[in-house]
């Protein structure tokens, strides 16, 4: 994966396998900590300890299309060697919370990328779920988006019309930019 | 700095717009599992939208699914129409997916050289 931001699209299209209907993505960047971290929390139907435990081995998969599944054992790679790791916490009827976290400055860190494309994706290909990102920093500034806020003003539009995600990805870009900077 | 009092402009216009529109039917699906993903499939579904908004046609859908099982021919876009006809794009880019728009979506013609099967053909 190129970015992050990839990692990030790869990660919630499990949650929604899971049949979540509420997905929370946290990113934070510490300059002063120098940690970077994505957290993706879901209502989802949860994984037994059984599967926790082997989660993020690539030969393990709900799917049946193939026998590998590379998405979270990329992600935790991709943690690790920024010195960073990856937390998954599940509980079954619950949900799932996967919590990643970057070193900032390490050389090996991909960038966070264009979290406003991934979010617009998912947003118009499952206009019943509900997502949500937040952005914050060490300033304590925080912003970002909620699919609530976005059916209030929307009425009857789909959140699917085109106009609406070009809105979504431009938006959430852009908050991405203000309050996270080129990282 | 964009606003959400933007949102109150499209949903005016689309309202307007929706109670014109006939209803195709025709669905793009872009395969969006890890596989498509790694291959590029995020930006392909991001110019098919913008492609759509671009010409102002309103009455087809794009949506991600799964993995479709050909993970080596990533990122797929499938066309799908009303009577569920389906066509299988595959190693798709951005470039690609703008002839699909043009062609396939507007004019009617199966890109022939994009499709899975001139693929297994090579």
């Amino acid at each position: 994966m190129r970015d992050l931001s990839l990692h990030l699209l790869d990660i919630i299209t499990n949650s929604i396998s899971a049949g979540a209907s509420h997905m929370m993505i946290r990113i934070n960047a510490d300059h002063r900590k120098d940690l970077l971290t994505i957290r993706i929390e879901d209502d989802g139907k949860g994984m037994s300890p059984e599967f926790l435990k082997r989660v993020t081995n690539p030969f393990s998969t709900t799917r049946t299309t193939r026998k590998v599944g590379l998405g979270l054992s990329l992600f935790k790679e991709a943690c690790e060697i920024t010195g960073g790791d990856l937390l998954i916490e599940s509980t079954l009827g619950v949900g799932t919370i996967v919590t990643a976290v970057f070193g900032i400055s390490s050389i090996d860190r991909i960038p966070l990328g264009n979290t406003g494309e991934t979010l617009s994706g998912l947003i118009s290909s499952f206009p019943d779920r509900e997502f949500a990102v937040v952005f914050s920093n060490d300033q304590g500034e925080e912003s970002g988006l909620d699919t609530v806020d976005l059916r209030e003003r929307l009425g009857d539009v789909p959140l699917s019309e085109p106009d609406v995600y070009v809105f979504v990805r431009d938006y959430i870009q852009e908050q991405q930019q203000i309050i996270l900077g080129g990282i | 700095m964009k606003s959400l009092s933007e949102l109150d402009q499209i949903k005016k216009k689309a309202q307007l717009d929706m109670s014109a529109r006939n209803r195709s039917g025709k669905r793009i699906v872009v395969g969006m599992a890890t596989c498509g993903i790694a291959a590029g499939a995020r930006p392909v579904m991001s110019t098919l939208v913008e492609e759509l908004r671009t010409r102002k046609i309103a009455d087809v859908s794009v949506t991600m699914t799964g993995c479709l099982g050909l993970c080596r021919l990533e990122p797929i876009v499938e066309v799908i129409d009303a009577d569920g006809v389906k066509v299988t794009y595959v190693k798709m880019d951005a470039n690609k997916a703008k002839r699909i728009i043009a062609e396939h979506i507007i004019n009617g013609q199966v890109c022939t050289d994009l499709t899975i099967s001139s693929e297994e053909a090579q």
